[in-house]
């Protein structure tokens, strides 16, 4: 899944958005444990949303952060905590490099987006698919991102209410409420 | 989706949770779906929980107070009388769930209807990609990863769109992951035709997910680019490679001839997964 590869923004606004998942992949003793203790460490750096599956041990556990130094306390903890599963950090990826280059870890495999092609002309704007790609899944709808611009602009909700309705249909927890707020906040001062 | 017009009040709170914008109010002012371009990805039930009420009071209390000219807007994540619920699919309706809704069923559960269905075994829109690759290795030194996602973002894509790049993809040799679900709808790995039986069926996306050798992305992602024109949605594209030593990969030059963009951000696999693939081979 390609899932947190497309996520939108200028450098300054992706600069607050970092997702940390666990893959548990091979055979793994003590999973259970593990993953408890990867929930630990990342629950403990004030994650702005969070996947925690409650179904099999094998699924994707993800945590969303809001800055950089978070990330970095994080891996430092998962690597002294040595627990053996695959660990893939989306977001900025030079301080992604940074941050691991500091706690003495190499980059194993590295993935980029190379953009949208096709009928580009049928999407909505810039803004609206900003927020779109912050589920991993798509499951945002274009309209319901109008429809929360609308209510902000009318005074009905706020940007963080808003957020918080925009966050609902992301069942993989990688939707970033924070940067949802901060482009709603955006879009209504452009009204 | 099914939209039970005899509990439906017609508040339309379901009309911009749908993911393919293909609910609306009819002319007999209550919610209806185009199921031919539903794709079956369930946000609408599963973000709009029921609130139990009887139809019947709401319409009443609704026209009551419509004499007054004053109107009750219920919350906007419920359905007041859970008039929406997801409907049994057979195959090959069923691929559209199996691509569009996340939290279908990855098991054989679905496909009774007919066994012989070829991605029983599948489910999601791709597979782990990179995410466990310092443990499965499946992304070799040399070996360039590109995943291709048609319908994202946001405008969903029927599967004969999928077969116009397989079909662009195939001739040039590239291989075809095996374990992603879209791959096994792929009749001819050779042609890049798909199963005839499935292209007209639409899904919020999917990803066409193949393995090159770092010499072929500049010729691959050209092939891309001519095959967009020919497109009736959009598709987003990612590449990805194993790093050498020194945390670098091959493919930022190819990609930049053939005139994309690297993206700043991206997904970074920091190798802490054990054992590693490299390590398993010794």
């Amino acid at each position: 899944m390609t899932n947190t590869l497309h996520r939108r923004g200028t450098p300054e606004e992706l600069e607050h958005d970092y997702v940390v998942k666990c893959f548990p992949a091979g055979k793994q003793e003590g999973l259970p444990e593990k993953i408890a203790i990867f929930r630990r460490i990342a629950s403990s750096h004030q994650p702005v949303n969070a996947r925690l599956p409650n179904g099999t041990v094998r699924e994707v556990n993800e945590f969303v952060f809001d800055n950089p130094q978070a990330v970095k306390s994080v891996l430092s903890e998962l690597k002294a905590a040595d627990l053996g599963i695959s660990i893939v950090v989306s977001g900025l990826i030079e301080r992604v490099r940074t941050c691991c280059r500091d706690v003495g870890l190499p980059f194993h495999t590295v993935e980029h987006s190379l953009g949208v092609l096709g009928r580009t002309e049928n999407l909505p704007s810039t803004g609206i698919v900003e927020i779109a790609s912050l589920c991993g899944h798509g499951m945002v709808s274009f309209n319901l991102i109008e429809k929360m611009v609308y209510q902000v602009k009318l005074g009905r909700l706020t940007p963080r209410q808003a957020s918080i309705y925009l966050a609902k249909p992301c069942t993989c927890g990688s939707f970033n409420p924070a940067r949802a707020e901060a482009i709603l906040e955006r879009l209504r001062a452009r009204s | 989706m099914d939209i039970d017009k005899k509990r439906c009040v017609g508040c339309g709170n379901c009309v911009p949770w749908c993911t393919m914008g293909v609910i609306s109010i009819g002319p007999d002012h209550k919610a209806e779906v185009n199921t031919e371009e539903c794709v079956e990805c369930n946000n609408c039930y599963r973000c709009l929980p029921s609130e139990g009420r009887n139809p019947t009071l709401v319409r009443v209390i609704r026209r009551i107070l419509r004499i007054f000219r004053l109107s009750y807007d219920a919350p906007l994540d419920v359905c007041p009388t859970g008039a929406l619920s997801p409907p049994d699919l057979k195959w090959p309706r069923f691929v559209r769930r199996a691509f569009s809704d996340p939290e279908a069923p990855r098991t054989s559960a679905q496909f009774d209807s007919d066994p012989g269905a070829p991605f029983a075994a599948f489910g999601g829109r791709g597979t782990g990609e990179i995410k466990g690759n310092d443990v499965t290795g499946r992304l070799k030194l040399g070996e360039v990863g590109i995943v291709i996602e048609l319908g994202r973002p946001g405008l969903g894509a029927r599967l004969r769109e999928f077969e116009k790049v397989t079909r662009a993809l195939a001739p040039l040799g590239v291989f075809f992951e095996p374990q992603n679900p879209l791959t096994v709808l792929i009749k001819g790995l050779n042609t890049g035709e798909m199963d005839p039986l499935i292209v007209d069926e639409k899904v919020l996306s999917a990803i066409i997910e193949i393995r090159v050798k770092e010499i072929q992305v500049k010729e691959v992602l050209n092939a891309l680019r001519r095959v967009q024109g020919d497109l009736a949605t959009v598709m987003s594209i990612g590449i990805a490679a194993r790093c050498k030593s020194d945390s670098s990969v091959e493919y930022p030059a190819p990609a930049i001839e053939a005139g994309f963009t690297l993206s700043l951000n991206g997904k970074c696999n920091v190798g802490l997964g054990r054992p590693l693939y490299e390590e398993r081979k010794i």
